[in-house]
């Protein structure tokens, strides 16, 4: 006995080691996307305050190009509005009819945001009480940036595009039918890929990629990126680098947008067992809400 | 317990600077300078083991909670501080070891210094940057450890002098 307890004072120090690896080792294997996402919650409420408090002294550095692009923005808004405006036969602008609205934009300010890891989110300052919840899309003027997957009061944390495990979504070559899906291999933070583009597909470097309407989560038509480089894999279909609209490193604004008729149209994809429909919903979600109580 | 204090003190300096400067650092998205094991690197030389392992581990479990890792900071952590008493013993010297004290360039000497730094830093690095892209592309994980250990050894080495000048003082 004085033995093996000796023996065990010996090895005390790898014994421990291998215990506390196995602990690590298993949160970090049972760590899925709403746990990594609710522990940057819960560290949110610690230093959300603190980088909103750094947003707003940081965010006067870059008013200028800020307002260039709101500028940009507006033109390009009024070009499109322009295109909705009809006259009738005296030159009196008529009544717009009222059309379905499918999709809600509200703004949000990037708090938090990271390139540089594989697995990155971002953290916007809005929350809860602002009506943002799970699954809703995040657009910059630019193009798509990720979307929600866990809110508090007042904060967000959303999978960014750039993220390795958890963002997945379908695009395709505008004004093609071709899509296939968008993810990022951690090679740069300026590119993704999108994959299993038929074969068949007329692709040309510059071609612009844009959102599919498959999606639950991202409206259709909107920005991604333009064809960089692309392979034939296995002779069946293309594997496209896409060089993204959206500096990521710099977003400082973006979209947060609600998807209006989202719950109807999951609620019956699922029930026909439909479920990859849509791409971009992570197949381990859990029961219960992921939004705390 | 002043020391523990200090140390203390030293360790949430460490993890605001790692969280609100290192983590925001952006160049060309590949270096990614973790500085906060620049803590298990300097704890005394003459530690107790299971404290340097348990204080190890607790560095790596408060950085994952505050970037929402979930156990990859926890994991390599806790594997820096287990090899450290062998890296000090065979870079620096079991008569070192033994003396006790923050292992800085001024009490170890500056080649000596950099060797063992580059040394943890690495066996952080490498299984870090593995294991946090386990199907990247070989060359982008190579140039992520390569650039992100070069950044870490010149910051850890700048963020230590302020050590070597109070030793001095001494």
């Amino acid at each position: 006995m004085l033995k093996l307890l000796l023996f065990l004072k010996r090895i005390h120090f790898v014994l421990l080691f291998l215990a506390l690896e196995a602990v690590a080792i298993t949160l970090f294997l049972h760590g899925n996307v709403y746990q990594k996402a609710k522990i940057a919650g819960t560290s949110n409420r610690l230093v959300s305050g603190i980088y909103d408090k750094m947003a707003d002294v940081t965010g006067y550095f870059g008013l200028r190009a800020e307002n260039d692009r709101l500028i940009d923005e507006v033109a390009r808004l009024r070009s499109r509005l322009s295109a909705f405006q009809v006259y009738d036969t005296l030159g009196q602008p008529m009544d717009s009819v009222p059309g379905l609205q499918y999709y809600q934009y509200q703004p949000a300010r990037v708090i938090r945001n990271s390139v540089t890891k594989r697995q990155n989110y971002l953290t916007i300052d809005r929350g809860k009480l602002d009506g943002v919840e799970p699954e809703m899309a995040l657009i910059s003027e630019d193009g798509i940036v990720g979307y929600v997957v866990h809110c508090s009061n007042h904060f967000s944390v959303a999978v960014s595009i750039l993220n390795t495990e958890e963002f997945k979504t379908s695009g395709c070559i505008k004004g093609s039918d071709f899509a296939g899906s968008i993810y990022w291999d951690g090679v740069s933070h300026r590119e993704v890929v999108l994959d299993e583009i038929p074969k068949y597909a007329d692709l040309k470097v510059g071609d612009t990629v844009v959102t599919t309407n498959y999606s639950y989560i991202f409206p259709p038509d909107q920005p991604i990126g333009t064809v960089r480089s692309f392979e034939m894999v296995n002779g069946t279909f293309y594997k496209v680098r896409v060089a993204l609209f959206t500096d990521l490193a710099r977003v400082k604004h973006v979209y947060v947008v609600r998807y209006l008729e989202q719950g109807e149209r999951r609620a019956l994809e699922m029930s026909v067992g439909n479920a990859e429909i849509g791409q971009n919903v992570p197949a381990n979600k859990p029961e219960e809400e992921t939004v705390e109580p | 317990m002043i020391r523990f204090l200090e140390y203390f003190a030293i360790f949430l300096l460490l993890l605001v600077l790692q969280e609100f400067v290192f983590d925001n650092i952006n160049l060309g998205g590949v270096v990614n300078p973790y500085i906060y094991i620049m803590f298990i690197i300097l704890l005394p030389l003459d530690i107790q083991g299971w404290v340097l392992l348990v204080l190890g581990c607790c560095a790596g479990a408060a950085v994952d909670f505050m970037s929402g890792m979930a156990g990859l900071h926890m994991m390599t952590a806790t594997w820096l501080a287990f090899v450290r008493p062998t890296v000090v013993a065979l870079l620096l010297g079991k008569d070192v070891a033994y003396d006790g004290g923050v292992p800085t360039a001024g009490r170890v000497g500056v080649a000596k210094f950099f060797r063992y730094v580059t040394t943890l830093v690495l066996l952080f690095n490498i299984p870090f940057f593995i294991l946090e892209d386990l199907s990247g592309e070989t060359w982008v994980v190579a140039l992520r450890i390569l650039l992100s250990s070069l950044f870490s050894v010149g910051i850890i080495y700048f963020l230590h002098l302020p050590f070597v000048h109070s030793q001095l003082k001494v």
